[in-house]
């Protein structure tokens, strides 16, 4: 059994990195050009070696630290984390990005029993920047138990807000389905107003479920909602 | 610590960073056209299925509109939140709703993609992708087209790895361009960024 294990996730391993290790040997590697800024505001112009996102099967932390090289053809590789980034700018346009796409690292909301405040250092995408707040995804492993008791492992997709455009990154939707369970938690006290509303709008009665499903489709949705909560209140 | 069974390897690539429904106006081929905007949305269609639009999409008095894909000539649409990206799906005879990824004056680019495509709040377009437990992935593919041509030319997957094969069957096809066919030949780049420089091809550019 654990040989088996061991082999299938061997052969995942060197299908998931074949693809990866096939373009790096194109000889045109700008979709891998990015400008880094260090979180001391130092930028480095690199190549991405090994980047920060996650498998199933992978061990390391997800979004988390990644490898930069000089030029594509460098073995010489700089390992940088969370806590030294501010962010990642690709410079290569694509389809997917078409202003290039723009990793920042940011707390995320992460509380514990104990440490209500917790935030921690992730690597994560901008979807929309905004005057008032900017929106973030980014995607993890995670696991559901079976009802045979074995598990499944994927990769969930994770959306969240920072407010003001300061402090932590508040999820608010895993996989399509809307939670506003952390904002719930983080300004029940701090700021109950704001809690209130975004809870209302998002979760009450029939205009509730339609945010919500609207919410789901785009979920910049919560910024232009966080624009009028401050143009009513501030 | 406890083994994990690993009963089923099914990794969504679902990029559900994008949203499959957008704003876009249809058109069809009587020469009409009808828009969606506001709260207004359409179905991005995927495969040989019909499109499926929504007045007051997230209300519960939505109506849904229905067209079937032999009336629409083409649907432009865009993300509420990026209205300056706008992509167009169109039916490709023989392959289903592809994207039209180059629009050249003498040639078109499609990617067809069996699980569809969305567009995202940056602006963003992608094809949406499953990765089935065989490690085998739905399609996603390139097709060609000349102007006046009436079949598609199939180019293979859009992510598999770009090689001589790749370059040699986009230079069997724009033969009459030699110009840009060296140029295609000595690019070593991702399949879609090779497929990006058809924006040049010029037919019967070998008669000047």
């Amino acid at each position: 059994m654990k040989r088996m294990l061991f082999a299938v996730a061997l052969c995942c391993a060197v299908v998931a990195s074949s693809g990866a290790y096939a373009q790096k040997k194109l000889k045109d590697q700008e979709f891998r050009h990015v400008i880094v800024t260090l979180a001391s505001g130092e930028k480095v112009d690199g190549y991405v070696h090994r980047d920060w996102n996650t498998s199933v099967f992978s061990v390391k932390k997800a979004n988390y630290s990644f490898k930069l090289v000089p030029t594509p053809d460098s073995k010489e590789a700089v390992k940088y984390t969370a806590e030294q980034v501010d962010n990642i700018v690709f410079v290569e346009p694509t389809e997917g990005n078409p202003e290039g796409a723009r990793w920042e690292s940011r707390g995320l909301y992460n509380p514990i029993i104990g440490n209500m405040d917790r935030s921690t250092p992730t690597i994560m995408c901008v979807e929309k920047a905004g005057d008032n707040s900017t929106v973030y995804w980014w995607q993890a492993p995670d696991s559901d138990r079976m009802a045979d008791g074995s598990t499944l492992l994927y990769i969930s997709s994770y959306y969240g807000i920072r407010l003001d455009n300061d402090g932590p990154v508040y999820m608010f939707m895993k996989d399509g389905r809307p939670d506003m369970g952390y904002i719930k938690i983080r300004f029940k006290k701090s700021d109950p107003e704001l809690g209130d509303y975004l809870l209302t709008y998002f979760t009450k009665g029939k205009e509730g479920k339609a945010h919500r499903k609207e919410l789901a489709e785009d979920p910049t949705m919560i910024m232009r909602v966080y624009d009028e909560y401050i143009a009513q209140n501030r | 610590m406890k083994l994990l069974s690993l009963i089923a390897l099914f990794v969504i690539l679902s990029f559900s960073s994008y949203a499959s429904m957008a704003e876009g106006v249809i058109y069809f081929k009587d020469g009409t056209s009808v828009r969606y905007d506001g709260k207004d949305r359409i179905v991005l269609p995927k495969g040989s299925s019909s499109v499926k639009c929504y007045r007051h999409a997230y209300s519960s008095s939505k109506e849904k509109m229905v067209y079937t894909t032999a009336s629409v000539d083409s649907i432009v649409f865009w993300h509420p939140a990026a209205a300056e990206y706008k992509r167009t799906l169109v039916p490709v005879r023989s392959v289903g709703w592809c994207w039209v990824y180059v629009d050249a004056p003498c040639i078109r680019a499609y990617i067809f993609s069996k699980k569809g495509y969305g567009v995202s709040a940056n602006g963003g377009m992608s094809t949406l992708s499953v990765v089935y437990p065989s490690g085998r992935s739905s399609r996603v593919a390139f097709y060609l087209r000349k102007s006046g041509d009436d079949d598609v030319f199939p180019l293979g997957g859009v992510y598999k790895r770009s090689g001589d094969s790749f370059r040699d069957r986009i230079c069997d096809y724009i033969a009459d361009d030699p110009e840009l066919c060296d140029k295609v030949r000595r690019s070593s780049s991702v399949r879609s960024k090779t497929v990006s420089m058809l924006a040049g091809y010029r037919s019967g550019n070998s008669n000047k």
